[in-house]
């Protein structure tokens, strides 16, 4: 019998806003380490996390790029976006540091209905 | 003193997401006012609707530094002009004074 709860996790802050974005990856890292499945959920303003060319050292910050591209390796392999998001945003054509399976916003409550544990820092 | 001389610069650092406080910020705007885009703020240049989102006519402006940090450097609305740090300490000098919507 399979009694693997399954997890989303819910970014939704841009980069260099507070730590809970950073404390939402380690979390994804830590239940890969105990086998535990984990999709991750990019909303709202956490779609700027996933842009390339972040030049976080002219102010003398850490972005979560290497983190981001770590996840493959970790098999965390199931990121979400809002189609609406990348729309507000104009970012439809840019090509983001992972690859992520788009929702339409009328999927969106669904999407999060199928798993057993949210967590939204 | 007349107010017109009273010129102040806001300064917003959240994104547009905040939506109620680049409302408030802009309803407070006054001929001779500029608005400064820093930290998360400076974001609200890739919105698809720009003038929905900042509603105001006066000049907006962005920390350069901030801009790059994130990867946006062509990706800003043009109406927003980049400034460094020098041109933002001289916006802070030729303003009456300053207001923080943070």
């Amino acid at each position: 019998m399979n009694t693997q709860k399954s997890l989303l996790l819910i970014l939704r802050n841009p980069s260099f806003a507070g730590s809970n974005n950073r404390d939402t990856l380690d979390i994804a890292l830590g239940c890969s380490v105990f086998d535990i499945p984990v999709s991750l959920l990019f909303l709202n303003d956490a779609v700027f996390q996933l842009l390339n060319n972040q030049e976080s050292q002219v102010i003398e910050q850490k972005d979560l790029s290497p983190t981001l591209k770590a996840l493959d390796m970790y098999d965390i392999q199931d990121h979400y976006i809002l189609e609406k998001d990348l729309q507000r945003y104009q970012l439809e054509d840019e090509a983001l540091l992972l690859n992520c399976k788009t929702l339409t916003d009328s999927q969106l409550a669904l999407f999060i209905r199928q798993f057993d544990i949210v967590i939204n820092l | 003193m007349p107010t017109t001389t009273k010129t102040t610069l806001h300064i917003i650092n959240k994104t547009t997401t905040n939506a109620r406080l680049y409302q408030d910020c802009c309803d407070s705007m006054l001929e001779g006012d500029e608005l400064l885009l820093i930290e998360s703020a400076v974001y609200a240049g890739c919105e698809q609707n720009f003038h929905s989102a900042i509603p105001t006519s006066f000049p907006i402006y962005a920390l350069e530094v901030d801009v790059a940090a994130r990867g946006l450097t062509d990706k800003l609305n043009k109406e927003i002009q980049l400034i460094d740090d020098n041109q933002f300490v001289n916006l802070c000098c030729i303003h009456h004074k300053s207001i923080s919507w943070f």
